[in-house]
């Protein structure tokens, strides 16, 4: 379980987040829904516990998965628990090729060769990116590019996803594309975290939260 | 025939070492032949040779200066020519002809190290048992290069949308509006560097010491044979040169 405890949180007199408490189940999908600028990002920021590590402000509270309070752990120790889809796909671009981007986290998390090479092929099958594998990423068109920050992501294998913005930049079949396969990880037990301003995520989402109520 | 990127370092370890020690037109030069007999050697040699050619024509200037300013600030040697106080001098020419062979050496050279993929350094670093962390270091700066350039096009497209054409202004005013780019290009590049240092290690960077490689590079049979020759010349010409 995800468990967010009485988190609050301001960047100086601007009160983003008050006094939160949260729980998720393994398996269930929220929809953080909100204008630009609503705290959004902030509180994916929280969870992935870029705030306040990185990110400085006036911050309480605690996040837990499971019994772990996740600001014990180093932040590398963070990918073993979560995966982080952000809002600048070409931020979380580092290698030359899709096949080595793809290959980048799991080699970290000292995943067997083969192991990471079957992954490799079921999240490319699932997100239809096989043709890309050996294209330049700096190639990559930005829709592509979050397809395969996302693929990325998957091949964490870590039991919650965060998104940031995922429909924002993508067309109307890969979108498609993406929910049969967020889907897919809900039902595999996935806890996911959306945050998207725009209103296309209905059908996956067991529960809305308007950022609006949690100030 | 494609060389390892592991047996390209030794080798251009040795080619600079040789540069350093001898002084002579004539090594000078031989590397200069060698290097360009390994690019030629490399893969995807028509591209190369093309980037190559345009980046040596946007050079021609400063070889033509780097050669006068020898030949007039080096006066020492037999006179060739004499204008009052400027001297013409075979030392002078020599060093001009060395100092410009030089600068071709490494631009030579730094074009055979950018046109290998930014993955082999890390393969080649970790076969030679590098920390990861540092190999990915160097091989980031080695694979942001093309970056930061295509974004120093970039604001050169929207400097030339804008009216300012860039080929039409003089060396002076393109050394200006440079120095006044660099500054928009750095900051951008600085800032970034913290969201792709958040973003590496939300992907597991740094949590172990060592790591899974999915890749590994093998040398070949001539890749052994050229690294032992370089190894072997390079300790014969350093023992030669202290002894």
């Amino acid at each position: 379980m995800l468990k967010l405890v009485d988190v609050s949180f301001a960047f100086g007199k601007n009160q983003l987040l008050h006094h939160l408490d949260l729980q998720l189940l393994p398996g269930e999908a929220v929809w953080l829904q909100g204008p630009n600028a609503s705290g959004k990002t902030t509180l994916l920021n929280i969870i992935a516990t870029i705030i306040p590590r990185f990110i400085h402000g006036n911050f309480s509270g605690q996040v837990f998965w499971q019994d772990t309070n996740l600001h014990e752990l180093n932040f590398p120790q963070i990918a073993t628990v979560l995966g982080f889809l952000r809002q600048h796909p070409q931020q979380q671009l580092f290698f030359p090729k899709v096949e080595q981007e793809l290959a980048f986290g799991p080699e970290n998390l000292r995943k067997p060769a083969e192991e990471i090479l079957a992954t490799m092929e079921e999240v490319c099958n699932q997100l239809q990116i096989n043709s890309l594998l050996q294209v330049e990423t700096a190639k990559l068109s930005f829709g592509q590019k979050k397809l395969v920050a996302l693929a990325a992501n998957l091949m964490l294998k870590a039991p919650i996803l965060l998104l940031d913005e995922p429909a924002v930049g993508i067309s109307t079949n890969n979108l498609h594309l993406i929910k049969q396969v967020l889907l897919k990880e809900k039902e595999r037990g996935k806890i996911l975290v959306i945050a998207d301003h725009l209103p296309v995520w209905y059908d996956l989402a067991d529960r809305i939260l308007p950022m609006s109520e949690l100030r | 025939m494609k060389i390892n990127l592991r047996t390209i370092l030794i080798i251009i370890i040795l080619l600079t070492t040789i540069s350093l020690l001898f002084q002579q037109v004539l090594v000078q030069l031989y590397l200069v032949l060698i290097s360009l007999g390994l690019i030629l050697l490399s893969s995807h040699r028509k591209k190369n040779m093309k980037s190559l050619q345009q980046r040596f024509q946007g050079l021609i200037k400063l070889f033509v200066i780097l050669f006068l300013m020898q030949i007039i600030f080096r006066n020492e040697g037999n006179v060739y020519m004499e204008w009052g106080i400027v001297k013409i001098t075979d030392q002078g020419v020599n060093y001009g002809l060395i100092s410009t062979l030089r600068i071709t050496l490494i631009i030579l050279l730094a074009a055979l190290l950018f046109q290998r993929p930014f993955y082999d350094y890390l393969l080649a670093f970790h076969s030679w048992h590098f920390p990861y962390e540092i190999s990915f270091l160097i091989a980031s700066v080695i694979n942001f290069i093309p970056t930061y350039r295509s974004q120093f096009l970039t604001i050169k497209e929207n400097l030339y949308l804008r009216g300012i054409y860039f080929r039409k202004l003089t060396l002076f005013q393109r050394f200006r509006t440079v120095s006044q780019l660099i500054f928009p290009v750095l900051s951008r590049a600085l800032l970034q560097v913290k969201d792709r240092a958040i973003a590496l290690e939300l992907r597991g960077f740094r949590l172990y010491k060592n790591r899974t490689f999915i890749y590994e590079h093998k040398l070949a049979v001539w890749d052994w044979l050229i690294q032992l020759f370089c190894l072997l010349l390079l300790v014969f010409i350093v023992k030669g040169q202290i002894l």
